[in-house]
């Protein structure tokens, strides 16, 4: 928590959105806090605080794990890659301008690394590491007590799903992640691929069919 | 029925991220079109599927705030996990590039590459006001190039004949072509225009649209305040006493046509000096208008693409060009350049009027 400071403050209740003050990553209510707003950590991170920053990355650590467990299909991987983000975006910061939420420039870092990891991964191994038999759907498939055919059955079609969605081209893939799984709307993905929302409409169509032809030839 | 125009709406479309007047334009289409509308209920069902998948993201690493403080501690921030490369993986690396540059090259001297050929498509300009009624004249001009004359060649996708230019049948049946689809003044509903120029059925083409379904500007029926399109056509007394006529037309993006055309003088008429007195195709060919100098880089043979057009307005089919409402031409000219929608196919056409 950092200390009080008029300017970079918000009002925040953890676990309650905070009216886009804060970011929390809590999924308790907790009681009224005050809890500095991410334009100041980014403003202290820009001077040099390291610790500020490490509060910047437990926000948004679920965030960069969202986008890259999505679109990586390797545990693994997604640490290293999870950790390369962040620590890119350390070394970036002094360049962060703040026209825009740090939220979208964490999204950009973690797309433009997921994707370029990914290459130099491939490049390494000899072979795409987007094999969706590599077995992170099995992974995060959940527990909850169901009848055996029914857990069955949807653990087939989340795999099926997983399958894919990895199966498509990564700038399709980037807009259903972003759109479908971290719930950004198009200007917004749009704002974070430094793109058109026109483009973004057209990648979502574009991968919606794909999906498609792929779930009625897998099921 | 120009589907591809509304499908790339489907989306905003499905998630109600589109105004009301562009989702009624969507929700007309869709009520006539069993394949758009199928393609919604894909999107739909696909959104329900990704909706309701169980993908949970992985949990973050415990130790990650601690892996990256350490690399930011030692400095070590440049060594990403992409750079423990083996070294036979950045020669990969090297040779992935290598390859790259090559591709790039080989696709920069391909004498036309598949997205290249699509623009010059679009860009092909074919010759609107070239011929009288009685003999119109159907060669296509070229795609304009850096050259100042580009040698004729055909079209990518010819028309088929019977979508051949058809001859205005009024007594001076200069401008050859009819829009594909009606064009109705919305200024003045009721009063049926008579087309004197129709650039827009003629001059850019999409692939995607079916043969002859052609304009100049395309509307971005989503963005309909950001409609620019003008233009002006002038005439004067030509060195051989007939009248000679210069049509101007530019659109946002940069993108501008011109022409100048010439004919043996008409009967004179007096002069109309507004839209709605404009009632003749005769007005534009009155002698003794006060002549107007010929657009730059204007030359015989039809319209033509301004040499920086090609820079300026990349996108000009669909995203770019956006159609107006009633642009005024300038003071001296007989006409205007007027666009209505076309509420069947949401499109706006750009088009030079004179009313009967």
């Amino acid at each position: 928590m950092g200390r009080l400071d008029a300017g970079v403050l918000g009002i925040a209740i953890p676990g309650r959105g905070g009216a886009g003050i804060v970011s929390t990553e809590s999924k308790v209510p907790g009681p009224l806090v005050w809890e500095e707003t991410d334009a100041g950590l980014v403003a202290k991170a820009q001077d040099g605080d390291v610790g500020a920053f490490g509060e910047l990355v437990r926000r948004y650590s679920r965030t960069v794990y969202g986008v890259v467990s999505r679109m990586t299909a390797n545990l693994d991987d997604a640490d290293d890659i999870a950790q390369e983000i962040f620590v890119r975006a350390y070394r970036s910061i002094g360049s962060f301008r703040r026209e825009s939420e740090f939220s979208t420039w964490v999204y950009r870092i973690a797309v433009n690394t997921t994707i370029k990891e990914m290459k130099r991964i491939r490049i390494r191994q000899g072979s795409s590491i987007d094999d969706p038999a590599t077995g992170l759907a099995d992974a995060l498939v959940s527990s909850e007590a169901q009848r055996p055919e029914q857990i069955a059955e949807r653990n087939a079609r989340n795999q099926a799903l997983r399958k894919a969605v990895l199966a498509l081209p990564e700038k399709h893939r980037t807009v259903v992640v972003l759109h479908y799984f971290e719930n950004l709307a198009c200007d917004e993905i749009a704002r974070v691929l430094e793109c058109s929302v026109g483009t973004v409409w057209s990648r979502l169509h574009y991968a919606c069919k794909k999906l498609q032809t792929s779930l009625n030839c897998e099921l | 029925m120009l589907c591809f125009r509304y499908r790339k709406l489907l989306i905003p479309y499905s998630e109600g991220g589109l105004g009301a007047g562009v989702a009624a334009r969507v929700e007309r289409h869709l009520a006539r079109c069993a394949a758009c509308a199928a393609e919604l209920e894909m999107i739909r069902s696909v959104a329900r599927e990704l909706g309701t998948a169980d993908m949970p993201a992985k949990e973050p690493a415990a130790d990650l705030w601690a892996r990256v403080s350490a690399r930011i501690a030692d400095g070590a921030a440049h060594t990403a996990p992409g750079a423990r490369l083996h070294a036979a993986g950045g020669l990969a690396a090297a040779l992935a590039a290598a390859v790259l540059v090559a591709a790039v090259g080989m696709r920069l001297l391909a004498p036309q590459s598949p997205p290249a050929a699509k623009q010059r498509a679009i860009d092909h300009v074919v010759a609107t006001a070239t011929a009288p009624a009685a003999k119109p004249d159907k060669a296509q001009e070229p795609a304009p190039k850096p050259q100042p004359k580009p040698a004729p060649k055909p079209q990518p996708k010819p028309e088929p004949p019977a979508q051949e230019p058809r001859p205005y049948p009024g007594e001076h049946g200069w401008f050859v072509k009819r829009p594909v689809s009606p064009i109705r003044v919305a200024s003045e509903k009721g009063v049926k225009p008579v087309i004197m120029a129709t650039a827009p059925t003629t001059v850019a083409r999409s692939p995607a649209e079916p043969a002859g379904n052609t304009r100049l500007f395309s509307y971005d029926a989503a963005k309909p305040e950001a409609s620019n399109v003008s233009g002006s056509l002038s005439h004067g007394t030509s060195s051989d006493g007939g009248v000679s006529v210069a049509l101007g037309v530019r659109a946002t993006g940069g993108f501008s046509a011109s022409a100048v055309r010439e004919r043996p003088a008409p009967a004179t008429t007096a002069l109309p000096t507004t839209l709605g007195a404009a009632r003749s195709p005769d007005h534009f060919f009155a002698a003794g208008d006060a002549p107007a100098a010929a657009p730059a880089g204007a030359e015989g043979g039809g319209l033509r693409l301004a040499p920086a057009r090609a820079a300026t307005a990349p996108g000009l089919w669909g995203d770019n060009i956006r159609a107006g409402t009633g642009v005024v031409a300038a003071p001296a000219a007989t006409t205007s350049v007027v666009d209505d929608l076309n509420e069947t196919e949401g499109v706006r056409t750009a088009a030079i009027f004179a009313y009967p």
